[in-house]
């Protein structure tokens, strides 16, 4: 039986989990470590619906690398398939409401997950173009058209 | 701020959600964006730009660019107007340019070692030389200075100096910085012509005839140099703390000399005083502008190569970058090392290629032999008098998927480690300059970042250490010698075998 950690939500409700999952937060890795996490963990700007998330990611992530490393000897065979699984997993789990999203960048952010960061980063903003961003964000642009083109051509040297 | 505040905040759109972000946050989150995304949100709307056009969030960008030390990131600011500014510079300059260029003429060296200054990007040549009595890392390397490219204060566009020896001593040549390719592998000393100060297309300086584009480029120097009074060394990065001051003082004196100085020729020039045909390829190309200046381009092309060495056009003004990795997880050795005959490392063996230093680049190349990789020394210069063998041979190729080698290293141990050994073949006389023969060999991996490859036969030894250019330049290990005159300290057209940088 592993060692079990709290986390408690905003709302005060309970959340029990392994301690290799909770392990996954760089925040709460530094805590276990300090031996400071008796009696439960309250997060006080994490609601139940995100940490419910946090931990289905955390979770999944904890497995896929054990599985990875159980697999690690025939690594040539299943590795490439399980990070294609991983993967495609990922894109379902961030396929949630807006205001969700950036719950899950915001908890990512404070428990210090560095793979969920990225992932929401990813989902909500690297990569995209000015018109996918406006999109997803719904923003009005406000520049005029000769403005926008002053900002282009000031930014060009950060596009190839 | 808690979620729940940013919630309530929250308005019909989702404008308001990305806006509320604490900008600690986002500039957490910004550390999973390049540049370029950073650019995208600030064209989206005023208020995103204001957001993201932070100072917080450029630093993250300088860091990534991953160009620069954070502590040096950190030191030019102060000399430049904001990060943003600063991350341009590195994107666009210190990124592409830093490392090893080369030219194949002189046969006996020609390596230019292009690096970060202070709030410039420097080149280095090294020259051929011996090793010093402190070794490779902590010995003096000979070197002097080719070019430099500084960033202007503001907005962190960029001129160009050109180095070389005048009549009266050290000059530095002005001029432009055309473009800077992002994957570049030929690096250009170019004349363009001008109108009023301005770049103006024609004929392109690259179709022009061999000698037309050195009588251009000689003339344009001789009427922009400007002498200075300083060596052109020890100015040129920061060495201590201190020297920052001073290093800002000298970048204002270019800037401004830059500004209201003569960096340009006239175009009114008598053709044959300039010693060259009257073509109707150089009249068109002088006809385009009122002057002409000079100009470096850094342009990709795409070239063949043999064990990493470029096949290179030999009458062009143009260094070519050699496509040196970093040592990664599969490719332990790759690099930059620098190594001499004799054994223990740092003591050179008596015979006459002795103290000879060499530079080598480390790259991995695909083996037919059991489908593994081969590990191949390429000599890019060599400290000798005359020098055996042509720039880009291979001192010695190994496999490194094959069994070890298991012939025993044949001196003292000189109480290191051996952490592995391979069997490979080592360079040895054969036919001629250009054909040389090799013998079997092995390289075996010793403690303390050495290699060193002993041929079987001769029990010859040849020592490697892994070199950081760098750290040697910062520290003040250089030791400086004056540079050849301009078009010549650049590249080196003349086929030579001798070293022709230390000659007075």
């Amino acid at each position: 039986m592993s060692k079990k950690i709290i986390f408690e939500s905003s709302e005060g409700e309970s959340f029990e989990v392994d301690e290799a999952v909770a392990l996954e937060c760089q925040t709460i890795k530094n805590m276990i470590e300090d031996d400071c996490t008796d009696g439960g963990i309250p997060l006080a700007n994490v609601n139940s619906a995100t940490l419910t998330k946090v931990i289905d990611y955390c979770k999944k992530h904890v497995e896929a690398a054990a599985a990875a490393e159980a697999n690690a000897g025939d690594k040539d065979i299943y590795g490439a398939n399980k990070d294609i699984e991983l993967k495609t997993w990922d894109e379902e789990f961030v396929k949630v409401d807006q205001p969700l999203l950036f719950d899950l960048m915001l908890a990512a952010n404070f428990l210090i997950i560095p793979g969920l960061l990225d992932l929401t980063c990813k989902t909500m903003m690297r990569g995209k173009t000015v018109l996918q961003i406006r999109e997803i964000f719904h923003i009005k642009k406000d520049y005029t058209d000769a403005e926008e083109a002053e900002v282009r051509k000031e930014n060009a040297w950060a596009f190839e | 701020m808690t979620i729940r505040e940013l919630r309530s905040e929250e308005s019909v759109g989702g404008t308001c959600l990305l806006l509320s972000l604490p900008e600690d946050v986002f500039a957490a989150t910004s550390r999973f964006l390049s540049p370029s995304d950073i650019c995208n949100l600030s064209l989206c709307c005023k208020s995103l730009c204001d957001l993201v056009d932070s100072e917080k969030i450029w630093f993250v960008q300088c860091e990534l660019v991953k160009a620069l030390p954070l502590s040096e990131i950190v030191r030019w600011r102060i000399g430049i107007s904001s990060y943003k500014a600063l991350c341009r510079f590195l994107v666009e300059v210190v990124k592409p340019l830093v490392g090893v260029w080369v030219h194949q003429e002189p046969e006996l060296g020609n390596v230019v070692y292009v690096m970060p200054g202070f709030l410039s990007v420097v080149g280095c040549r090294i020259i051929p030389q011996k090793v010093g009595p402190l070794g490779i890392q902590e010995g003096r390397v000979m070197w002097s200075s080719v070019f430099e490219i500084i960033c202007d204060h503001d907005d962190g566009s960029t001129k160009f100096f050109l180095h070389g020896r005048g009549r009266e001593g050290s000059c530095v040549y002005p001029g432009l910085v055309t473009g800077i390719d992002k994957t570049c592998n030929v690096l250009s000393l170019e004349v363009e012509p001008r109108r009023e100060k301005k770049l103006c297309s024609g004929v392109s300086f690259q179709k022009l005839d061999d000698s037309d584009r050195r009588n251009l480029l000689e003339l344009v120097t001789s009427h922009v140099g400007v002498h200075v009074s300083e060596p052109l060394s020890g100015k040129l990065f920061p060495t201590r703390r201190e020297d920052e001051g001073m290093l800002l003082e000298r970048r204002t004196m270019l800037l401004k000399m830059h500004k209201f100085g003569k960096n340009h020729a006239p175009t009114q020039v008598d053709l044959n005083e300039m010693g060259a045909s009257p073509c109707v390829n150089l009249s068109s190309f002088l006809s385009a502008g009122d002057t002409v200046g000079l100009s470096l381009k850094a342009s990709y092309t795409e070239m063949s190569s043999y064990k990493g060495w470029p096949r290179m056009d030999l009458d062009r003004f143009c260094l070519h970058k050699l496509p040196i990795k970093s040592p990664g997880d599969d490719q332990e050795y790759a690099g930059l090392w620098g190594g001499n005959f004799g054994w223990p490392p740092g003591r050179c063996s008596e015979d006459e290629t002795g103290n000879a230093f060499y530079l080598l680049m480390l790259s991995y190349e695909e083996s037919r032999k059991n489908n593994g990789k081969r590990l191949v020394g390429t000599k890019i210069l060599e400290g000798t008098d005359y020098v055996e063998h042509p720039n880009g041979t291979a001192m010695f190729v190994v496999d490194i998927d094959d069994t070890p080698s298991l012939e025993p290293f044949p001196f003292d141990a000189d109480g290191r480690d051996f952490e592995h050994s391979y069997k490979g073949k080592g360079i040895s006389n054969g036919y001629g300059f250009r054909y040389p023969g090799s013998k079997p060999g092995s390289l075996y991996v010793i403690s303390g970042d050495h290699l060193a490859f002993v041929w079987h036969g001769t029990k010859d030894v040849f020592t490697l250490k892994r070199l950081d250019l760098d750290q040697i330049m910062k520290k003040g290990f250089g030791l400086w010698v004056p540079p050849l005159p301009p078009v010549e300290n650049f590249t080196y057209m003349e086929t030579s075998y001798i070293n022709v940088f230390t000659k007075s």
